[in-house]
This record gives C-alpha cells, sequence and structure tokens, in this order.
C-alpha cells in the first residue's frame, strides 16, 4: 500500500535526521578541530606576534627559497621571509575581509529581500530583477569586475566581494519573509493592529533570520577565497606584507622548484573554508534550520 | 454483536516506549482490547491518549522508529504479529491488513496519479491482464461510491477533495480485501456531510465484506454511530471496554462519563456552563502516581493516587478504575469548571 | 440576547436594534487564474456572495457552514483583515469599509481575533508575558512593574498561573496556548472579539473549558463575539444567534431556538443530520446528503444547494430563492421556506 510505504519513509528520513542530531563522533571530532583551527587562524589575525615572532617586513635574500624543515617551519619565499610567518600575518587581512564582506552583503541582501518578500507587488518584481542581473555573474566574475573597476583598495576589495554575496542572501531572506508572512502569528499581528514596522521587526524578522546567519558562516569561507582569488590576480591592496591570495601568487613562477611557497597558504585556505563550513552546519543544526 | 465470531486481533499488554535522551517514555502503557471478525471498535480518546500510536503498532509501522520499543503481544487471526519476519509483516501489510490515514491528501503520492497508486496495490496481491487490472480498480472505485471512476484515475492527488481522497485511500485499502481495516481518524479533516458518507462506507463494508474494522476516533459521536465495542483510552492505557450502550449510557470509568458530559446537548436544556473536565491530559514522561486520571477525577479516593488500577471485567465491561460507577450521569457529580486554570 | 429576541418580525432587513456589527450586501470575490495563458480570463471565485447581517451588542453570532462555506472569509471581512470587493462594513457605527493605514489601526484595538490554531498564531521566539503585554505596551504605553501586573491579571482572567509568564508558547498545552490568545485578544478591552474556528482544534474536554471560558469573559467584560465553527453541538450552546452559510451565501439565520428546532433550509436540516450524536440507541438515516459541493468557481444556476439538495424541483434551477422572513428575525433563503415542519 503505498500510504503506508510513504508512512515508512518517512520515519525513515526522521532516523536519518535523528542520528543528525544525536551526534556520531566523528562529527563532534570534526566540529572541535574546526573550532581549533578556526581559534588559531583568530589569534593569529587579532595578534600575529605571539605565533611568529620574526618581522614579515624585513627581506632578507641570503634567506631566499628555503624549503621546509631546517631552520624555517614551512619553508621560505624569494625574498627570504617565512611563508610561516606571512601565513600568519595574512590571517589579518583575510579574517576582514571575510567578515566585513559578508556583513556587508548580509545587511543589503537582507535589507532588499525583506523589503522584496514584506512589500511584494512591483517592488518585488524590481529588486527581483536587480538581484537576477546581479546573479547573471559568478560570484567571482562580479567581484573581478567590481574590484578592478573601483580599484585595488582594501576598503574596494570588501566592497566587490560584498556585493557578490549580495544576491544570495536577498533570496534567502525573501524567501524566508513570503513564508513567515504567512504564519496565523503575523495575522494576529495585524490584527492586533500593531504597525507595518513593528510587525516586521518584531515578528517577522527574528523569525526569519536563522537561514540567514546559517548562510553568513558558509559566505565568510567564500568570501575569503573570492578575496584570494582577486589577490592573486593582482587586483588586491597593495601593501607590504602580501596576504593569503598574494602569497599564492608570489610562489606562482617558483612552482616547480619551490612548491612550498604556494601550498601552504593553498592549504591554510582550503583548511580555512573547511572550517567555517563545518561550523555553519553545526550552527544550522542548532537553530534547526530545514 | 457477533460475540461468537472468531477474534481477528486481540491486543494483550501492549507497551510502546519511546527513547527521550535516555529515558523510556511510555507512549501506550497497557493495551488491551480484542478484535472479532465482521466488527467495528471504536478506540477512542484525547490526543495524547495512545490511541494513534497503538493503531500504527499494529501496522508494524512505529517500529520503524528505531527509538521505540514494543512489548507485549498483538495476535492477528492467530499469528503473533511482533514475531513476524519483516518480510512477511510487509507482505501482511497491504493484502490482510490494511490502514486508512487521516490526511487523505498526504497520504497519496502527490507526483502519481490515481491510477499508477491503485494499480501499484493490486499487483501487490495479484497479477491479472492490464484490462482485467482496470476493470478491477473502476469496481473498487464504484465501491467507494466513485461513479466517474476513469476520470479519477486519471487525476492527480491535488485534484480531488478530501473527501475523495479518502474514498480512494479507502478504495486501495479494500484492493486488498483486508480482513482487518485499521483506520486512523478517517473523518476528522471532512466535513460532517461528506463524514457521514465515509461512516456508512465503512459500515457497509463491514456488513457486506465481513471485515473487521478497528476505527480511531476523538468523536463520541462517531463512535456511538458505528461501535460494536467502544475502547476508551486515557494516558496511554485501556480504561473501558464496553459495548456501546454499557458505554454510553452506563459509564463505568469516571473518564467516559466526562468525556460524554463534556459534549454540548443537540437538544434540549442549554447548560449555562459545560461540566468540563479540569485540567489537561498529562505528559506521557510525567505521569501522575497511581491511577493517571485521578488529579481530574471527581471520585477519586486516597487509594487511587497510589495504585493503579487494573482493568477488570465486570458484566460484561472492562475497566480499570477503583471506584467504577454503576449510575447513569448525573450532572452533581462532575465538577463544573469556570474557566479554571488547565 | 433578549433584546435580538423581541424584535419585530416586519422589519425586511436583518436589522437588530443595537448593532455594534453591521454588514451589508458584503462580496468578497477573488480571480483564480486557472489557466497559465495569460489571454485566458481568470474565473471569478465568489467566496463571499453578498451577504447581510447585523450582530447586536453583547450577542453571541455563530457562523456554521462547512469548508468552502465561505464563513471565514467572511469574518475576515468583518473585522477588516480583508477587503470586501462590495458592500458596506460597519463598525460601531462607523464604516470600515475602505479604512486603511493608521485609521483602521486605531479601530482594530476595538475588534480582535482569537485564531483556530493556537500554536501557529503565537510568535515563538516570544514569551507568553510578552505576547498578552504587547498590545497594552505598544498601544498604551503600559511600561515595567504596572505592565507585569496588568499581564498577570489578563493571565489569572482566562485561568493561567501567572508564573508561567517566561513560558514560550511551545512549553504549553493546546488549551492554555489557547487562553494565550484570549488573554492578548482581551487585552485592549475590545468590543468585537472574532473566534475563529476558536475550539474547533481542541479535544472534547478542553473545548468544553474554553467555551465556558468565552461565555465567562462574555458576561463579565460585555463583549460580542462572531462565533466561527464547523461544529454545530458547540454553536448552539455559546451563541444566541446563528447564521449559516453554503457557497458564500447565508442560507439561514435566526435565534439558536429557532434554527435549531425548526430549521427552514433544507442545507440547515441536512447539517444537523449530519452532525454525529453521542448515543448508540438514535438510530438515524446516516446519509442525508449525497455528493460534494459543487465547485464556487462554477456555481449552479437558481439555488446554489439545489445540486445537493434533497427537495430541489424545476424552480430552484431556474430562480434564486428569496430570503423568506420567518418572524422573529428568522429567515431561510429557500423556495419551500416555512413550509417545513417543524424537526422533532
Amino acid at each position: 500500500m503505498a500510504a503506508v510505504d510513504a508512512a515508512a519513509f518517512t520515519e525513515v528520513r526522521g532516523l536519518r535526521r535523528q542520528l543528525r542530531r544525536t551526534g556520531v563522533s566523528v562529527n563532534s571530532a570534526l566540529l572541535y578541530a574546526s573550532l581549533a583551527w578556526m581559534a588559531i587562524v583568530a589569534l593569529a589575525a587579532l595578534i600575529p606576534g605571539v605565533l611568529a615572532t620574526d618581522d614579515p617586513t624585513v627581506l632578507d635574500p641570503a634567506r631566499a627559497l628555503q624549503p621546509p624543515g631546517a631552520g624555517t617551519l614551512l619553508g621560505t619565499e624569494q625574498y627570504g621571509r617565512s611563508v610561516a610567518t606571512l601565513l600568519v600575518h595574512g590571517a589579518r587581512s583575510a579574517m576582514v575581509i571575510g567578515l566585513l564582506a559578508t556583513t556587508f552583503g548580509m545587511l543589503v541582501g537582507s535589507v532588499l529581500g525583506l523589503i522584496a518578500g514584506y512589500l511584494g507587488g512591483w517592488v518585488d518584481m524590481v529588486i527581483g530583477r536587480f538581484i537576477d542581473m546581479l546573479m547573471c555573474f559568478p560570484g567571482v566574475l562580479l567581484a573581478l569586475i567590481i574590484a578592478a573597476a573601483l580599484g585595488s583598495t582594501t576598503t574596494n576589495l570588501i566592497l566587490a566581494v560584498g556585493i557578490a554575496t549580495v544576491p544570495g542572501f536577498a533570496r534567502v531572506m525573501r524567501g524566508q519573509v513570503l513564508t513567515v508572512r504567512g504564519h496565523l502569528y503575523v495575522e494576529a499581528a495585524r490584527s492586533n493592529g500593531f504597525s507595518p514596522a513593528r510587525t516586521v521587526f518584531r515578528h517577522i524578522l527574528p523569525n526569519a533570520l536563522a537561514p540567514s546567519v546559517v548562510m553568513a558562516t558558509v559566505s565568510i569561507g567564500v568570501a575569503i577565497v573570492v578575496a584570494a582569488s582577486l589577490s592573486f590576480l593582482g587586483l588586491g591592496p597593495r601593501t607590504e606584507v602580501p596576504d593569503w591570495g598574494q602569497l599564492l601568487s608570489l610562489g606562482q613562477p617558483y612552482l616547480a622548484n619551490s612548491w612550498w611557497i604556494s601550498t601552504f597558504p593553498g592549504i591554510t585556505l582550503t583548511l580555512t573554508v573547511i572550517a567555517v563550513s563545518l561550523l555553519g552546519d553545526w550552527l544550522r543544526d542548532r537553530l534547526d534550520v530545514e | 454483536m457477533t460475540t461468537t465470531a472468531r477474534t481477528m486481533l486481540a491486543l494483550t499488554g501492549l507497551r510502546v516506549d519511546v527513547d527521550r535522551h535516555g529515558t523510556a517514555i511510555p507512549l501506550v502503557r497497557d493495551a488491551t482490547l480484542q478484535v472479532r471478525a465482521g466488527e467495528i471498535v471504536c478506540l477512542v480518546g484525547e490526543s495524547g491518549s495512545g490511541k494513534s500510536v497503538t493503531a500504527r503498532t499494529i501496522m508494524g509501522l512505529t517500529q520503524l522508529n528505531p527509538r521505540m520499543s514494543v512489548g507485549g503481544s498483538a495476535v492477528f487471526d492467530g499469528d503473533e504479529l511482533f514475531d513476524l519476519s519483516a518480510e512477511r509483516m510487509r507482505r501482511l501489510r497491504g493484502r490482510e491488513l490494511a490502514m486508512v490515514f487521516q490526511e487523505p491528501l498526504s497520504s497519496l503520492d502527490p507526483v502519481w496519479n490515481i491510477d499508477s497508486q491503485l494499480r501499484e496495490g493490486l499487483r501487490r496481491r495479484e497479477r491479472v491482464s492490464q484490462k482485467a487490472e482496470t476493470g478491477r480498480l473502476l469496481e473498487a472505485l464504484a465501491e467507494v461510491g466513485i461513479h466517474d471512476g476513469s476520470r479519477v484515475l486519471r487525476s492527480y492527488p491535488h485534484q480531488l477533495s478530501g473527501g475523495m481522497c479518502q474514498r480512494v485511500m479507502i478504495a486501495m485499502a479494500l484492493l486488498a480485501r483486508p480482513k482487518l481495516l485499521i483506520a486512523d481518524e478517517p473523518t476528522t479533516a471532512l466535513d460532517v456531510t461528506i463524514q457521514a458518507q465515509i461512516l456508512e462506507l465503512i459500515d457497509k463494508l463491514r456488513r457486506d465484506e465481513d471485515m473487521s474494522v478497528l476505527l480511531v476516533t476523538h468523536d463520541m459521536g462517531v463512535a456511538a454511530d458505528l461501535a460494536d465495542r467502544v475502547v476508551v483510552m486515557y494516558a496511554g492505557r485501556v480504561v473501558e471496554d464496553a459495548s456501546p450502550r454499557d458505554a454510553f449510557a452506563r459509564s463505568a470509568h469516571p473518564y467516559t462519563r466526562g468525556l460524554l458530559a463534556c459534549i454540548p446537548p443537540m437538544i434540549g436544556e442549554r447548560p449555562e456552563q459545560l461540566p468540563a473536565i479540569p485540567g489537561t491530559v498529562p505528559d506521557p514522561s510525567n505521569l501522575p502516581t497511581g491511577c493517571s486520571y485521578h488529579p481530574r477525577c471527581p471520585r477519586a479516593s486516597e487509594r487511587c493516587t497510589v495504585e493503579d488500577p487494573p482493568l477488570t471485567n465486570v458484566a460484561g465491561t472492562a475497566v480499570a478504575c477503583w471506584r467504577p460507577g454503576d449510575v447513569v450521569i448525573g450532572e452533581d457529580e462532575l465538577v463544573t469548571v469556570r474557566g479554571q486554570a488547565s | 440576547m433578549s433584546v435580538t429576541q423581541a424584535r419585530t418580525s416586519d422589519q425586511e432587513d436583518v436589522g437588530v436594534p443595537d448593532p455594534i456589527l453591521t454588514l451589508d450586501h458584503v462580496s468578497k470575490h477573488y480571480e483564480v487564474r486557472s489557466s497559465s495563458n495569460p489571454f485566458v480570463r481568470p474565473d471569478l471565485l465568489r467566496a463571499v456572495d453578498d451577504v447581510s447581517l447585523a450582530i447586536g451588542r453583547g450577542e453571541t453570532f455563530g457562523l456554521v457552514g462547512e469548508s468552502g462555506s465561505g464563513k471565514s472569509t467572511l469574518g475576515r471581512v468583518a473585522v477588516r483583515l480583508s477587503t470586501p470587493t462590495s458592500g458596506r462594513v460597519e463598525f460601531d457605527g462607523l464604516d470600515i469599509s475602505h479604512l486603511g493605514g493608521t485609521n483602521l489601526r486605531r479601530v482594530r484595538r476595538h475588534m480582535q481575533v482569537v485564531f483556530q490554531d493556537p500554536l501557529g498564531s503565537l510568535n515563538p521566539r516570544m514569551d507568553v508575558g510578552d505576547i498578552i503585554g504587547e498590545p497594552l505596551r505598544v498601544f498604551d504605553k503600559v511600561r515595567g512593574s504596572e505592565l507585569d501586573d496588568r499581564v498577570a491579571d489578563l493571565m489569572r482572567a482566562v485561568g493561567l498561573d501567572p508564573s508561567r509568564a517566561s513560558a514560550r508558547p511551545r512549553a504549553l498545552s493546546g488549551g492554555q496556548r489557547q487562553r494565550v490568545g484570549i488573554a492578548r485578544a482581551i487585552s485592549l478591552n475590545p468590543k468585537l472579539i472574532l473566534a475563529d474556528e476558536a475550539v474547533s482544534a481542541l479535544d472534547v474536554s478542553v473545548q468544553a473549558q474554553i467555551s465556558n471560558l468565552l461565555v465567562d469573559l462574555r458576561e463579565r467584560l460585555g463583549l460580542t463575539y462572531l462565533f466561527i465553527a464547523h461544529g454545530l453541538p458547540i454553536v448552539r450552546q455559546v451563541c444566541q444567534r446563528v447564521g449559516v452559510m453554503y457557497l458564500g451565501r447565508l442560507m439561514e439565520y435566526g435565534t439558536i431556538d429557532d434554527v435549531f428546532e425548526n430549521p427552514q433550509h433544507p442545507y440547515t436540516r441536512a447539517l444537523m443530520a449530519a452532525s454525529p450524536i453521542p448515543d448508540p440507541t438514535v438510530r438515524r438515516e446516516r446519509i442525508v446528503l449525497h455528493g460534494e459541493p459543487p465547485s464556487p468557481l462554477d456555481l449552479p444556476s437558481g439555488c446554489r444547494f439545489r445540486t445537493r439538495c434533497p427537495m430541489a424541483q424545476d424552480v430552484c434551477v431556474d430562480v434564486a430563492p428569496p430570503l423568506v422572513q420567518l418572524g422573529n428575525g428568522h429567515a431561510a433563503e429557500c423556495h419551500f421556506a416555512g413550509q417545513l415542519e417543524a424537526a422533532a
């Protein structure tokens, strides 16, 4: 009987969710590893001196292109600076850009999504078309165009990466608002005679926010990668200390002989993105977002 | 009532626990009941009484959830259901045992039309030619009062009304010619005029096919209309098992009386306030000591607060109460609650 | 209410002496696109079609009907959660049919709603005290300990323990949630409460508690209710007058005694006959109506009940039935109204 099978199916799905929630030990090990990694990255961003004692601005051609192991942990680049030190000092730029770009994208995107979802009608249509237009370009390409147009400063990089994440946030928020707006308690607020502003900020927004928060964690990872890509292509800010993307590109000509210059920044980026998205998964389960 | 007919289903001391963070929470504590061939037994109770869990356990559905553990015995037509292999159980479902759910629309798969869903059910039972199949489907639909069967077969669930979907669900159950139909609140989501039609249909199938029915309902009116036997559950236990006449006119358990008393009358004097049962159904994870009804019971004595009464048979009525009543409901016996805390 | 019953029958309208809510030829139509082709004209769904009724101050008016009858739509139009397509909605002497913005919000504090789904109508991220106190805070600017006291009073008034003020709706039982909804609705001393299937989803024992509470509050606070339900027994218990809807029209209305003891519309009779009675000694013809209601997008000519009516004649196909006044404010929209024998 189809109905029975359907019921059995729901049961099995319920079971799977249950397993996910009760948390198998592999998951919690990964979670703790992610937390530990992000703690290190955060420490590097806040007080790099604790992790790397030597000055990243001092060039020493005599120590150029030393392999990992002897003397330096991760080897040195072509100007003799320690790759490990540069990675530690590059963390700040990565985190600042990741966090600020995501904050910008989330704010702008969520506001657009909220307005579109709540007002509907032609406003929704105009915002929707605008978002569609942004979405026509892949995120990296969009950020690239914007960064190229604005010129390479840290602020512009943040703007470029942030704008690239706007469409995602706008869509998620709009969808959530549409769902929550249909809930009875919103109707109840309306029947109580509350103002639209109160209805939106007290009753709709708090109930629509969770998926955007989850998305933000994932988005931080994406933003770090996009920012690194732009830096790699030379569209990042010109700074004395190279960020992770610049370090990647510094190592590019030496890839055949001195593989460590590019490889370690690559691994650092990958680990950071994985850690952030695992934390996002955990947060999603905690906030019970479907 | 056909007391001499053979027993189709016998539940004895059925127990269902759900594991919540390591503690076993009893959803059904002691469900004992029989359904005889050709009999309609109505399992009544409020939400949280365990009546739906009981029904789903008979079908082997609660057991699919690893957090549920089932104890006691369920003998169906001579076979102990809880000893059957998963494969045997699966074969039993949809053949000798069929179930109809409360939400007709969500019990049908939205992506297939009625034709393919019914055909799938039929093919599990027997293989006949395509043409004969279609004939059987139309026949089954006609049996449940759908006369434009070919249109309905082409339809998708969302194109049909709730009553129509419920008919299709029943037709699907009937294609298997089950010995026992378990109907879990089959008319709760339907309008009263449609409910009347579905109840008539179930009654007719019982008469014509000698099918046994276990009908789960919260509506005492539905039970009064259809039941050969009324089984009342409260907080996971069967508290009363009686013939309809006894259950309604001479309820032995104070809970049954309370339930009946709070239904507003359709004729005669209207009471100023309804004699409501105070309080609410207890949470299964936090059951009162003794008889779980005692905090709400107007007849509760000292003993009721410490000792859980066993289900005892007295003159054809089984009742789990230390102080069963045998008088017709008197209003003075019931507490009138004026908006008291629940 | 005695005032309603005392009125004479020669009045042609549905007027009651002191109406707090008057619906005058109210319709609510929706356009429904059944085809994705933009050039096909959308169908017209007549959810409410030309309904007039008046509700007297202090009475409870019940509105019954099956799903699709338009009773909930009518309720929403009555408290202006929805704008009527045509007709007039008058609340306490004020035409509110097309009121909007601040003016509408000002009226709303006098007409509150209690919804069917108590959990769904409570914001899951607010606690009970915040939910009940919100209207007081917003409209009357009540703050601090005064607000706490008022919330505690309201909670006691609906039979909730004030110590549960910090509980989330999810932690409450169904009956308690509905009490929270009622406390919120009465917090601003409204004149009218729309109870939209407010007791329908509750277990019978809880349903009795909540309907007792509603009756109690009506008497204590002088409330008026528009009480929408699909169960007839509960309407008979809590209401003074009742209207029966079918496919967007008010088929019959009158005092509870008149309508329940002497229904003059075949549909009212069918509804009553189909309503299960908890008495196994009553054996009745179970099926009173065959088939299903027709689609509201394609209404029958003449009387819209004729396709299922056991009494339908030729005239019912051709001529829409008149509203027949039967005295004492009792009226039925049927060619044969007044000719049906009194029910047993």
